[in-house]
């Protein structure tokens, strides 16, 4: 197998585990703004 | 790995001396640290949005690529030091901050992505890398460096 196969199957690899992660670390940073705004709302 | 003794050596460094006493000098620094990160900023965009076909669609990409990357590592290592100083002036206060290890976790991420992924990649003819991998690799670069940018302004509002 190539140097250029190995490094495009490691970029798909990386990239899909980091915009996964990404998408999990921005969800639990909205969510905690929401959840301060709703609580904002109750006083 | 626990990096408390660390952020206790910086936080009573000689560079936290300076930057906790000379308000100047920090400011002057920060001066640095900015323009770096607007310079880190414009090369990413300018390489990805290439990558993505939006923008300067006459210039070969390989040929877009090899002048980012080169003002890339510039920005990063100006950003790299200015910012080991500036975090001398509230090395604890940092170490307890949740958006600051986020945002190391991704730069670490950037730097790792960049120079073992990104560049090496990028050497061979572009026209034989599948379209969809490049592009991928450019939605990528940008979301990580978004992150770091995003939870670094973070930083002061947690």
């Amino acid at each position: 197998m190539s140097k250029q196969v190995i490094l495009e199957r490691v970029a798909i690899a990386f990239s899909i585990a980091v915009i996964c992660a990404g998408i999990w670390f921005w969800g639990e940073q909205i969510r905690y703004v929401l959840e301060t705004l709703a609580l904002a709302e109750d006083y | 790995m626990d990096l408390y003794p660390f952020f206790d050596w910086l936080d009573t460094s000689m560079l936290a001396d300076i930057s906790k006493a000379y308000g100047g000098v920090f400011a002057v620094v920060q001066m640095f640290h900015l323009l770096g990160m607007s310079m880190l900023g414009g090369m990413v965009l300018v390489g990805d949005l290439r990558l993505l076909n939006v923008l300067l669609k006459d210039v070969p990409s390989e040929q877009v690529i090899e002048n980012t990357q080169k003002w890339f590592t510039v920005a990063l290592i100006v950003v790299m030091t200015s910012g080991i100083f500036m975090s001398s002036a509230v090395a604890m206060k940092l170490y307890y901050n949740q958006m600051f290890w986020a945002k190391m976790t991704s730069l670490a991420l950037g730097v790792t992505f960049v120079y073992a992924i990104r560049r090496p990649l990028l050497k061979f003819n572009h026209d034989t890398i599948d379209p969809w991998t490049i592009k991928l690799l450019a939605v990528t670069s940008i979301s990580i460096w978004f992150t770091v940018a995003a939870s670094g302004r973070w930083i002061g509002f947690s």
